[in-house]
């Protein structure tokens, strides 16, 4: 199903609550009674193509069909990518360690076996900071320096270095898949750890687990399938006029 | 990933509903449109098209590709001399009983999922393969482990796919937790 501007902002989380925490991120929190996306929209001050578009294309993915990347602003998806990085680092991540943690405080498995899922998580989560302060200090700021000389039409000797020497497609191929380890870590907890009596507490790392995935592989695609095409032509289109 | 190419809007949903009901494959994609068919057929995700009969004249499988994808003819009429014939997976008639159909599907299904996925009932690994999750866990690299079990570093790649596709573990990490806790190595090597 696809979200439209008329529909309500509660049907739209009736139908996918995954969708809680990127309406967070567009800049609406929870509160908006029978109001319309629209209606919202023009309320928050957001761009509401913007907003479908991001939510249809966490919901449907494939983004070939939902988003027309001629009129995305790239401003905007940088600041959307940057809110679901704090997001990570805020809730999603420590989500997930709280329940490692209480897995492992109460569960009636040999102790010495969960630790190697929380040092493994623990690894998992360094490897997921540099990720991201790497996007964050380097990526995104070269991004947004490349749409700014499209915009003026002028290219600066040292953006012209940058974009001959590392232009945005070495990004692409040497941009990391950090999905794996998790998918990794919820084998381990689904199939390879011993037994236990309840599985409560092993469920609810797997349901932050899920959860954490799903969001990250809708950002990733973002970054790969929305801003490497959009600044690649851009850098392509810079090249020329020099 | 499996394409259904057909122009009538109901019998495309149709066709679509059936699959969904019995495959647990995500990636089901549907259309009327030749191009866009023909671009599914270039990717090499696509294993199995249902194209029908109409878009076969137009239709592109002659460019190069390593891996296969079957093509399956879907036509709206059973000739009548035909009604006695033998089961035919590459060809399925709209107008056929439910059950042959659901037979066809299924036969297809079945086919594409094992070229997915190679031996998917196996996931026991092979004692090679359990040296080879050793080797891995106690952080070794492709070279010294061809070195240390006498084989290519070629075999040693293919074992590792073949380990990944059986447990669901990619990483070097993982395999490490696995090792530990099938006791393949003691927690102390690591
Ligand atoms: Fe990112
Ligand atoms: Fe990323």
């Amino acid at each position: 199903m696809f979200i439209t501007r008329n529909m309500k902002m509660a049907d739209a989380i009736h139908h996918n609550h995954l969708l809680l925490p990127v309406i967070n991120r567009l800049g609406i929190q929870l509160g908006f009674g029978d109001l319309s996306i629209e209606q919202l929209c023009d309320e928050k001050g957001i761009d509401i193509d913007f907003f479908l578009m991001i939510v249809n294309a966490f919901l449907d993915h494939d983004i070939n069909k939902t988003m027309k990347l001629d009129n995305v602003s790239v401003e905007q998806v940088v600041v959307y990518l940057k809110a679901t990085h704090q997001y990570y680092l805020e809730r999603m991540i420590p989500e997930v360690e709280n329940r490692i943690n209480a897995l492992i405080q109460h569960s009636d498995i040999d102790q010495k076996q969960f630790l190697l899922v929380k040092n493994f998580f623990e690894e998992y989560k360094h490897e997921f900071y540099a990720h991201l302060k790497h996007e964050e200090q380097s990526i995104y700021p070269y991004v947004l320096e490349v749409n700014q000389a499209n915009k003026i039409g002028k290219l600066e000797e040292d953006l012209l270095q940058k974009i001959q020497n590392e232009p945005i497609d070495s990004y692409a191929e040497e941009h990391t898949d950090i999905e794996s380890k998790l998918f990794d870590l919820k084998n381990i907890l689904i199939k390879y750890l011993p037994e236990s009596k309840d599985s409560y507490l092993r469920n609810q790392v797997l349901n932050a687990l899920f959860k954490l995935e799903n969001d990250l592989n809708d950002h990733s695609r973002i970054e790969n399938m929305v801003l490497v095409p959009m600044i690649s032509v851009m850098e392509n289109e810079l090249l020329k006029s020099c | 990933m499996i394409i259904l190419a057909l122009p009538t809007y109901v019998v495309r949903k149709g066709l679509e509903s059936i699959f969904r009901e019995l495959c647990t494959q995500k990636k089901i994609h549907s259309t009327a449109n030749i191009q866009e068919l023909n671009q599914y057929i270039k990717d090499s995700e696509t294993r199995l098209v249902y194209a029908h009969s109409s878009f076969i004249p137009d239709l592109q499988t002659n460019y190069h590709r390593k891996d296969s994808c079957k093509i399956v003819r879907v036509i709206d009429e059973k000739p009548k001399e035909l009604l006695e014939e033998a089961f035919q997976s590459d060809i399925l008639y709209l107008n056929d009983d439910e059950q042959s159909i659901i037979k066809n599907i299924k036969r297809n299904i079945a086919l594409t999922e094992k070229a997915n996925e190679g031996s998917s009932e196996e996931s026991e690994l092979s004692e090679r393969e359990k040296d080879i999750v050793r080797e891995i866990a106690l952080g070794k690299t492709n070279k010294e482990i061809a070195d240390n079990l006498f084989i290519s570093a070629h075999t040693v790649i293919t074992h590792r796919k073949n380990i990944t596709k059986k447990l669901g573990i990619k990483t070097v990490s993982g395999l490490t937790i696995y090792a530990i806790l099938n006791k393949l190595i003691q927690m102390e090597e690591t």
